[in-house]
């Protein structure tokens, strides 16, 4: 494995303007991946608002570990590798649910909810009966920020919310824009792909660019039946918008406040909610921040959590170099009426969702690159990010390294970060994430 | 079983939906999207719900959530968005060039309603979908339909709530119409 780190540097080039497609097949440096990418960066574990009361639990995984999260008595949150420390097998088989304790199918040790063995059955009694506490459950260390919690591998790396930063100035726009919060709502939706866990990933950390052309049918189609007609802000000659890189975190934005809607049935309705509650925006998250709410968004926190509020929140999990899996939620205002929270599943669903009319076009374009990966040639081909590379700056609003929004400036941040986690020695060697704004707190 | 109740339709009303069905499957083979709107209703609710994994002795399914997200949830206009749309081979698309689609339709039984010329119709749907040269996925569902109208008449598709197998969707998009 330390034979591959040198090797990092000529596969992400020109500060991330050049990436090579080895990255995106190579079983050698997925086993890396896994290793120093999903074993040391924070991943997202679950929000909330999905394990309302104590006992609720769900299933998820950290890289391909399998991982459940349960609501603890005290109201708590803890996290543990799904896999009984007997022998092995999955502990929890349902992908969420309520429990008191789960009991291992195989020889039927049961743990509690907070992890700890209390049986082993009366066979086993006399051998682990007194040894229970050197078998509770695979503890995950996890934090959380504003209702989402994260899991995170390694005990060495920085907290939380030094992990996030300087994006948390975003983060909070779509996951804290009220006193009452969000929610999320409609259950997890599961779908698998050929591709790459990284191109399922990048196209929404950063990839405006590819809307009006991978989309242009299905673009076309609703806004030419939607009740008004209402841009999305991205289209030619409009204003630029804006693509910030956080150390990897990607926020791409507009601030027009309705573009987001546009490919709505009814976009009026869902204008006249954001209006309503516009002041309070402003009031809680400042002027600049208020205004991306209802604007079209697309970003994602390092690796894997990616979101375009409005049409899908989601989760990239790896299977493997060639195979991920897109895990689809839809998140609202908590405060949102239940009309048009059932409005925005449903939309969602159709959009960006497992049978959604964007989602066909984005799932054929990933595994159309994977499909000219497995060559000598192929794999060895760069990919392009260099659109805007140069223009990139400083903004006195907006944090991190700022572009206009059609630009690869979030892909660089992307890869430039990936390279970092991938050459670090230890989780100490990582770079940390920018973190300028606890000086100079203006905004919000 | 809840069907325990049910009335068969007669023979005729059985056979017309034998010949219905494979029609209808055939249009949505042959990309005949603007015949097979023709057989909906304008009040449709086309419905294919997630299949959560839930364990049987827990009892939250029912009471979890307000609403669960659907693969489709869909009335007349947006099956006539996602038409539009699967019909339009313009510019960049998946479905250029075109996949290749057999619906194998099977278990087909026929109700009567209470409610004159209405019949509840259950089927199960196996979607075979070949693209490119070798990208074969598919899925399979078990369909419950309530269709309207008569033999002379013709038949109108009111409602379908398809159930299928998959809990993650395991074919690279469920674009398809079931």
């Amino acid at each position: 494995m330390t034979s591959l780190k040198p090797s990092i540097p000529p596969l992400v080039k020109n500060e991330g303007g050049q990436v090579s497609r080895q990255i995106f097949t190579d079983p050698a440096l997925y086993r890396v991946e896994l290793d120093q990418v999903f074993g040391r960066a924070w991943l997202f574990l679950a929000h909330d608002t999905q394990l309302p009361k104590p006992g609720d639990f769900l299933n998820t995984f950290m890289g391909e570990d399998p991982i459940l999260v349960i609501r603890q008595n005290d109201g708590s949150i803890k996290a543990f590798l799904n896999a009984c420390t007997h022998r092995g097998p999955l502990l929890c088989q349902a992908e969420e649910g309520r429990a008191k304790t789960f009991q291992c199918t195989y020889h039927g040790w049961v743990f509690g909810i907070d992890g700890s063995l209390i049986d082993v059955r009366p066979e086993g009694e006399a051998s682990y009966g007194a040894r229970k506490a050197e078998f509770g459950l695979k503890s995950i260390r996890i934090e959380s920020y504003k209702g989402l919690w994260f899991g995170n591998f390694d005990d060495e790396t920085a907290s939380l919310k030094d992990f996030l930063g300087d994006f948390t100035w975003y983060l909070d726009t779509i996951f804290d824009p009220l006193p009452t919060g969000v929610e999320f709502v409609g259950g997890t939706m599961r779908q698998r792909l050929k591709c790459n866990w990284k191109l399922a990933a990048e196209n929404i950390v950063a990839d405006t660019y590819h809307v009006f052309a991978a989309h242009a049918v299905a673009a076309g189609v609703n806004m030419s039946r939607a009740t008004m007609r209402l841009p999305v802000g991205i289209e030619p000659g409009g204003p630029p918008g804006i693509s910030a890189t956080v150390s990897g975190h990607g926020w791409n934005a507009h601030s027009d406040g309705y573009g987001s809607y546009a490919l709505f049935r009814d976009p009026k309705q869902w204008m006249a909610y954001v209006d309503r509650q516009r002041p309070r925006y402003i009031e809680r998250l400042g002027a600049e921040r208020a205004q991306f709410i209802g604007s079209s968004i697309d970003g994602g926190v390092f690796p894997n959590f990616l979101f375009v509020p409005g049409f899908t929140y989601r989760q990239i999990h790896p299977k493997g170099p060639d195979e991920c899996e897109i895990w689809m939620w839809t998140v609202v205002d908590k405060e949102l009426p239940d009309k048009l929270k059932q409005e925005m599943v449903r939309f969602n669903a159709r959009m960006l969702g497992t049978s959604g009319m964007f989602e066909m076009d984005d799932c054929a374009n990933m595994e159309r690159i994977t499909m000219t990966l497995h060559g000598t040639v192929g794999r060895n081909q760069y990919s392009d990010y260099t659109m805007g590379q140069g223009m990139e700056a400083r903004h006195e609003i907006y944090p991190g390294l700022v572009e206009r929004r059609i630009s690869d400036n979030g892909f660089r941040g992307y890869y430039r970060r990936w390279a970092e986690y991938m050459q670090a020695n230890s989780a100490k060697d990582i770079p940390p994430t920018e973190n300028l704004r606890h000086k100079e707190r203006s905004h919000g | 079983m809840a069907d325990q109740a049910l009335k068969m339709a007669t023979p005729e009303i059985h056979l017309a939906f034998h010949y219905l069905l494979a029609k209808e499957a055939r249009m949505l083979d042959e990309y005949c999207y603007t015949e097979w709107m023709e057989l909906i209703a304008p009040e449709i609710h086309y419905s294919i719900p997630a299949r959560r994994s839930h364990h049987i002795r827990d009892h939250r399914e029912k009471d979890a959530r307000k609403f669960d997200t659907d693969h489709y949830d869909d009335d007349h206009e947006s099956l006539l968005l996602r038409t539009m749309r699967l019909a339009n081979p313009a510019g960049v698309s998946s479905n250029d060039p075109r996949p290749r689609e057999i619906r194998a339709i099977s278990n087909i039984e026929v109700f009567a309603q209470e409610m004159p010329e209405t019949y509840r119709v259950n089927s199960v749907i196996q979607l075979v979908r070949n693209r490119l040269l070798d990208d074969d996925s598919g899925i399979v569902g078990r369909r419950e339909d309530i269709w309207r109208g008569s033999v002379a008449t013709g038949f109108l598709l009111v409602r379908r709530t398809v159930w299928i197998s998959q809990n993650t969707i395991l074919m690279p998009n469920m674009a398809s119409i079931l």
